[in-house]
């Protein structure tokens, strides 16, 4: 009976000393992990967005462009024109002017860029793998993305559109 | 004898049983203190989470970011409060530099900051309840 009591402490002891080793080990490895992980808030898109309204408000105030008066045409660098050249490395912007309101659009008569344009690339690689990227890090490289057509009036009083597409990269 | 013979038997099944529902009682309690103290460690990890959650980098995060959008939308002539005491912390310095605004939260600046693409000039006063962050 004594031999089967101490069989029985023996046990619990091991039991208890068993699961104090995992939980260790588990406290270890969830401090280790907890260094290195920070909940990561992406905001690019949103900023992409607000880049995207303010370029319309600076390229079209009123809803009305006169393309020929733009000292933009000369060089083509949107965001210096718009006073936004010190961001010129984080962001790609593209905005596409056609005539017509509707489609079929009548052609398009202007571009305006600045930029990397390898965002595009890297834009329309996470497109096509999207099943495939799962990786919370690698998700981080993905760049925002922001695309919208405006309607707008075309100097002298020609119905158009201008199709904005910024891109925002990683911090 | 008689007596003996009849006892003794039921005396037997006895034992055998009070040993039986002693080793069932012994693997009972070893099996009860296992999902306690499995549930503890759960307890640790969940509160782990939770903690890593809300913990002060998620806040300086959250309100640099706000802080960033704030500026990038606003034009020139506008100025906008933030409360010390906020929902994510209170909020011991706001600092605008290189472009980027870093918040400071329970003693500690963000390392990094986080960049704004204002064209326009962003100020910082500090008041005793509150920032004001000004557009120029």
């Amino acid at each position: 009976m004594r031999e089967c009591k101490r069989g029985v402490m023996g046990s619990g002891i091991v039991t208890v000393i068993r699961v104090l080793m995992v939980s260790f080990i588990a406290l270890v490895v969830l401090g280790l992990s907890g260094v290195f992980y920070t909940h990561y808030i992406d905001v690019r898109s949103v900023e992409a967005g607000i880049m995207a309204r303010n370029l319309i408000e600076c390229v079209a105030p009123e809803g009305a462009v006169n393309l020929d008066s733009y000292s933009v045409k000369e060089t083509n660098e949107i965001l210096d024109y718009c006073g936004y050249s010190d961001f010129s490395d984080r962001f790609y912007v593209r905005m596409n002017f056609y005539q017509g309101d509707g489609s079929p659009i009548q052609g398009k008569i202007d571009e305006f860029s600045q930029g990397d344009p390898g965002l595009l690339w890297v834009v329309s690689f996470f497109k096509e793998n999207e099943d495939k990227i799962t990786s919370n890090e690698a998700l981080k490289s993905q760049p925002g993305h922001f695309k919208k057509v405006y309607p707008i009036t075309i100097y002298p009083g020609a119905k158009g559109q201008v199709r904005v597409e910024v891109l925002v990269k990683d911090e | 004898m008689m007596q003996i013979d009849i006892i003794l038997p039921f005396v037997n099944i006895g034992t055998g049983s009070q040993h039986k529902m002693r080793k069932r009682a012994g693997i009972m309690n070893q099996i009860v203190i296992q999902i306690v103290l499995v549930g503890i460690v759960l307890a640790v990890f969940m509160f782990a989470t939770a903690d890593k959650i809300n913990s002060r980098d998620v806040r300086q995060q959250v309100i640099e970011k706000q802080l960033a959008l704030l500026i990038d939308s606003a034009v020139s002539g506008m100025s906008f409060e933030v409360l010390k005491g906020n929902v994510k912390g209170v909020i011991q310095e706001i600092e605008i530099e290189d472009g980027r605004v870093y918040v400071k939260i329970d003693g500690l600046r963000s390392a990094r900051g986080y960049p704004y693409f204002s064209k326009y000039s962003v100020s910082v006063t500090e008041e005793e309840s509150k920032f004001i962050v000004r557009i120029k």
